[in-house]
């Protein structure tokens, strides 16, 4: 591994002014459980000069609700949100989403801000000494497109066909959760780009947050991988619909692992919207899920598990 | 079974387990030497390109760079077509480093330096001039005119050819393996219908738990090698040779602990040659560690791709009347083993048939090089005619388990009934397809599969133990074999604790160093018997010697003595005895220090089947494949240490069910890059993935075994390729044609997409 500066920032302060002084020569890490291994394969175009490591700044691995909002501080653990009770019984989807990532020994360094700002694992963009100069890293073309795309973007694919490799945000998408910088409040689903992140060279997340669910709404996470541990999803959906007098009124649909961003199945959402959930209106809404699936030469399959886990998450 | 026994049959803790699991083995990129330099390996980015130069001088002028190697400092390029024939691990490839790579990963150069960094910011310094040549991944295209050659000597069709060993160890490698008996077009015309059938396997690798290192240090001329060998003896004598016809006294191999192999580790390779040529030129200590992705893809040696397709004749009653079954193989780049012989050993083995034929070539390709894994071919030829068995016994309307076990060879079916009965076959099995539907979209199956257990009684490679009595009675068994995590040593010490009747705990054990005697290799599932063998004969004269200095002391003839428990007693009046400890400090003025030879003999193997029989649950509306049960029952002979035992066949049937349903190394069609480059995209499975295998141990007795102990550590992993396929068959009724059987296959046979 190549050398770099180390900083312990005491502050939130003091990480925003090293990354402000070093720019995108600096990035932050807190759990590293992504980014140590993408230095080591010396992924990107820039192998950064120093690392800001925030896990030094105090009280800023919290989960609490306040006035009806969950407040999670970014250097929460994975591990912590999955076994946090209130977590588990009002916010059940990310207590499964977080639970779902990677192995224990991830879950137990990896951190919640670390799982929404974490790179792809597209094959070609993660060859180590960025063997391929795709299109991500400023290059002309994806390789993924005539090559191997097993586990590329089935939705939402544009010159960049890897996908988004988080598990939490599919359910914070899906509970409307909202992204606290050291700036702004960003939704959630506004966080995420094709490319990457909406974050300025000079921001770091701060927390996140998620507004209670409404009652009567009924919340699932399904995430499909070959192998049980550290796969990343194949395809993975998180749902919160809200039922009342029988009909749905309410409904939040967030598809992960088949497009660039966490991608919001609106046509699901129509679908279900005004009717009573029955297994032909389930199946309805997960074709509709999939419906603008462009899917490449060896991923047509995604489209088929897509749309039945849509169609199981909205039945569960 | 084994209760008249003490030692044999016993749970003893594993040797070394306890110093393993707490840390205290010292594995060989743990050591540390005084000057100790770090190698590191440049790396080709071509799949296949010719050197035109290279240059190293800016990498040497970097501060803390000691040593660079390079085609050019190989003297007078080391080898010729000999060099396979000494068993160094590259068929095809002769040299140690050459002036052409034929894969994405091939070695280029080699640099040593004071840190790893420096090593790997030294390798980027490195100046290269390559001339890329066209290259080819698919044996089929390599075998067509017009191909990109590899070899000079295996053009035009770059298959691979045959290399008769003449080093007075081996027998031969490589080469196209075309075989039969009877009469093929009689056999067909005999037959009420003929079955056609094609199935292809995928390229694999081996990745044991410890990634391969190597120290090397000189004293003077003298070279003392730190590796993870399964054959330490192999490596002194290709080293010795390689090194210029260095005396093996010369070159010590130390191999205490080796974790884990799977096959890959039993000749020389290149990476050892470069490593001891880095440290004659610095003076200095080196040690190479290659990561886990040159493990993976530079160094595999992993399963090679096999394209297959059978020809089955058989009777309305289920009488095979002729098997034909072909493969295509893709080497990679190069090759070691025998891909022909071994691939086509199951449809050899496991039933009877009075035509049969096969046929196996294998072609290079600029891909990762394949070779030696556990059973070595064998999980990639089961699968063709397992596969093709079934699709017999269905087109017959028969119980694939009935075909089976009236066409079975050999003089035991235990294994295949007891392992029917436990899983309740005949109560359980349904034709293909025809099962009930759980949940809306989830069918089950029931799949099975079957093989010969081997043991290497027959032949290959000796072993040598000897039994040193210490003055205070205890015993020191010193074997030149190694702890491939196999534990066959502790079995080794419970046969020598046996047969000369000491208690297992007074016997230390020492191994993995060539100043010990010589044993062959770990492989083919041989320790167990070579070097059991070996102790047993070695015990028997130790124990015999013991009785002559004892029979005098209790006043009565040799042959009336008998030993147990570390002591010698009267037979007939057992009271009478005395302790190994009193009988063996008579022995101070000549010291008890026995040999046992297992010499390499031709004895029928007799054949005993196994059965393997899984549960497995399809999703078929996400292809998703769960497998709910697996029942095996494998004929081990004696089982010397039960747990052990299970443990080799738990650990095989997972690689093999790993093998069947995710592992897979996934490379870009254009370039030939390898792109599971680590264990997230290389889908070894985990815990979470497999059930609990519900084993049972049949003890059909090897009379040429060691107390009729067999191996067991390659037969597990045959079948359960075969067994998922034909049990996702039985789920869905429609079989699936590759492994490994991934959602997008099986969502596509049921025309899902």
């Amino acid at each position: 591994m190549k050398k770099f500066t180390h900083i312990n920032a005491a502050t939130v302060e003091e990480a925003v002014s090293v990354l402000s002084e070093y720019k995108e020569r600096a990035k932050v890490i807190a759990g590293g459980t992504d980014l140590l291994g993408a230095m080591k394969d010396e992924i990107g175009l820039k192998y950064p000069e120093v690392l800001v490591n925030i896990k030094t700044i105090p009280d800023m691995d919290y989960i609490r609700e306040e006035a009806g909002v969950l407040k999670i501080g970014a250097l929460a653990l994975l591990s912590d949100i999955a076994g946090d009770s209130t977590v588990k019984e009002k916010y059940t989807a990310l207590a499964q989403a977080a639970h779902a990532v990677g192995i224990p020994q991830t879950r137990y360094m990896g951190t919640i801000g670390g799982n929404l700002c974490q790179e792809v694992r597209c094959l070609y963009f993660r060859k180590p000494k960025n063997r391929f100069f795709c299109f991500r890293k400023g290059g002309a073309l994806c390789h993924a497109v005539p090559g191997e795309n097993r586990y590329n973007a089935i939705l939402g694919g544009a010159v960049c066909f890897a996908v988004c490799p988080s598990d939490t945000a599919i359910p914070l998408g899906a509970l409307n959760a909202t992204v606290v910088t050291n700036k702004r409040s960003i939704p959630v689903l506004d966080f995420f780009e094709v490319l990457g992140n909406v974050l300025e060279a000079d921001e770091i997340v701060m927390e996140v947050q998620v507004p209670e669910p409404k009652s009567g709404t009924k919340q699932a996470f399904l995430k499909f991988r070959l192998r049980k541990a550290i796969d990343f999803a194949i395809s993975s959906v998180a749902s919160a619909i809200t039922v009342e007098a029988g009909t749905v009124t309410d409904v939040r649909i967030v598809l992960g692992g088949v497009a660039p961003v966490p991608y919001r199945a609106v046509a699901a959402e129509d679908a279900l919207k005004g009717n009573i959930i029955t297994e032909s209106v389930a199946e309805a809404a997960g074709a509709a899920a999939v419906k603008d699936a462009v899917p490449l030469s060896q991923n047509v399959y995604l489209v088929q598990i897509t749309k039945t886990l849509v169609k199981r998450a909205i039945l569960a | 079974m084994s209760e008249e026994f003490i030692s044999v049959g016993k749970n003893v803790p594993r040797i070394g387990a306890l110093e393993k699991a707490t840390g205290k083995v010292a594995f060989t990129a743990e050591r540390k030497l005084p000057r100790m330099l770090y190698a590191k390996i440049l790396r080709s980015p071509h799949a296949h390109a010719k050197i035109i130069d290279i240059d190293t001088s800016k990498a040497e002028a970097l501060p803390g760079v000691n040593a660079t190697l390079t085609y050019k400092d190989i003297p007078g390029r080391i080898g010729d077509l000999d060099v396979p024939k000494r068993m160094f691990g590259r068929h095809g490839g002769h040299y140690i480093l050459e002036d052409k790579v034929r894969f994405v990963g091939d070695e280029v150069a080699a640099v040593a330096a004071t840190s790893v960094e420096i090593a790997e910011r030294a390798l980027e310094l490195i100046d290269v001039q390559y001339q890329v040549l066209p290259a080819v991944f698919d044996p089929e295209e390599a075998m067509k005119p017009g191909a990109p050659i590899l070899y000079e000597e295996y053009a035009p069709n770059n298959i691979a050819q045959s290399m008769p060993c003449q080093d007075g160890y081996t027998g031969h490698i490589g080469g196209p393996v075309v075989g039969g008996h009877g009469d093929m077009e009689e056999g067909f015309k005999e037959a009420d219908f003929i079955i056609e059938h094609s199935v292809n396997t995928q390229r694999s690798s081996n990745i044991p738990n410890e990634h391969r290192s190597c120290l090397c240090d000189w004293d003077g001329d003298k070279l003392t090698v730190w590796e993870a060998s399964q054959g330490p003896f192999v490596l002194q004598r290709v080293l010795a040779w390689l090194l210029g016809d260095m005396p093996y006294q010369k070159v010590r191999v130390i191999s205490p602990y080796v974790g884990g192999g799977f096959g890959n580790r039993h000749m020389c390779y290149r990476h050892s040659p470069i490593t001891a040529l880095l440290s004659k030129k610095a003076g200095r200590p080196v040690l190479l560690e290659l990561t886990y992705s040159e493990e993976l893809i530079g160094f595999a040696r992993g399963r090679w791709p096999t394209i297959g397709s059978a020809r089955f004749g058989v009777k309305e009653d289920g009488t095979l009347t002729a098997m034909s079954c072909k493969w295509i193989q893709d080497a990679g780049a190069y090759l070691e083993a025998n891909p022909g012989s071994s691939t086509a050993g199951a449809l050899i083995k496991s039933y009877v048939c009075p035509n049969k034929e096969w046929e196996c070539i294998t072609a290079y390709t600029n891909l990762p090089t394949t070779g030696s894994m556990r059973s070595v071919g064998g999980a990639q030829g089961c699968v063709l005619p397992e596969t093709t068995m079934e699709k017999v016994a269905i087109t017959l309307g028969m119980d694939p388990y009935d075909l089976r076990l009236k066409n079975a060879q050999g003089t035991s079916y235990e294994g295949l009934e007891k392992g029917a009965e436990i899983i309740g076959w005949k109560e359980r099995w349904h034709r293909p397809g025809e099962g009930p539907t759980y949940e809306g979209s989830k069918k089950r199956g029931l799949g099975m599969a079957c093989t010969q257990t081997w043991q290497m009684g027959g032949g290959y490679g000796s072993s040598v133990v000897t039994v040193t009595i210490n003055l205070d009675g205890t015993v020191d068994l010193h074997h030149g074999t190694v702890d491939l995590g196999t534990s066959s040593i502790t079995s080794i010490a419970q046969i020598c604790a046996e047969e000369l009747g000491v208690r297992f705990e007074d016997v230390a054990a020492y191994w993995g160093d060539t100043t010990y005697p010589f044993d062959e290799k770990i492989t083919a599932s041989r320790s167990l018997q070579s070097g059991g063998n070996a102790a047993v004969r070695a015990a028997a004269k130790a124990k015999q010697k013991l009785l002559q200095v004892a029979a005098p002391m209790l006043e009565v003839e040799p042959e009336d003595l008998e030993a147990k428990n570390s002591e010698i007693f009267v037979r007939e009046n057992p009271e009478r005895k005395v302790s190994f400890a009193d009988v063996a400090l008579k022995t101070k003025n000549e010291q008890i220090i026995t040999v046992g030879h297992r010499i390499v003999e031709k004895v029928p193997i007799p054949f005993s089947l196994c059965g393997h029989f899984l549960e497995v649950e399809v999703d078929t509306e996400t292809g998703g494949v769960e497998l709910l049960r697996y029942v095996c029952a494998h004929d081990v002979g004696r089982a010397i240490n039960p747990n052990i035992i299970y443990g080799q066949i738990q650990g095989g049937i997972v690689q093999g069910i790993s093998f069947g349903t995710t592992e897979e190394l996934i490379y870009d069609k254009a370039s030939g890059v390898p792109l599971s480059e680590s264990g997230i995209e290389f889908k070894l499975l985990t815990r979470l993935d497999f059930p609990d295998v519900e084993i049972t141990l049949v003890e059909i007795l090897d009379p040429n075994g060691p107390f009729g102990a067999k191996g067991c550590g390659e037969p597990p992993t045959v079948c359960p390729n075969s067994a998922i396929n034909n049990a996702i068959y039985n789920a869905i009724g429609i079989q699936l044609g590759e492994s490994p059987y991934t959602p997008d296959k099986i969502l596509n046979a049921l025309g899902k997409i």
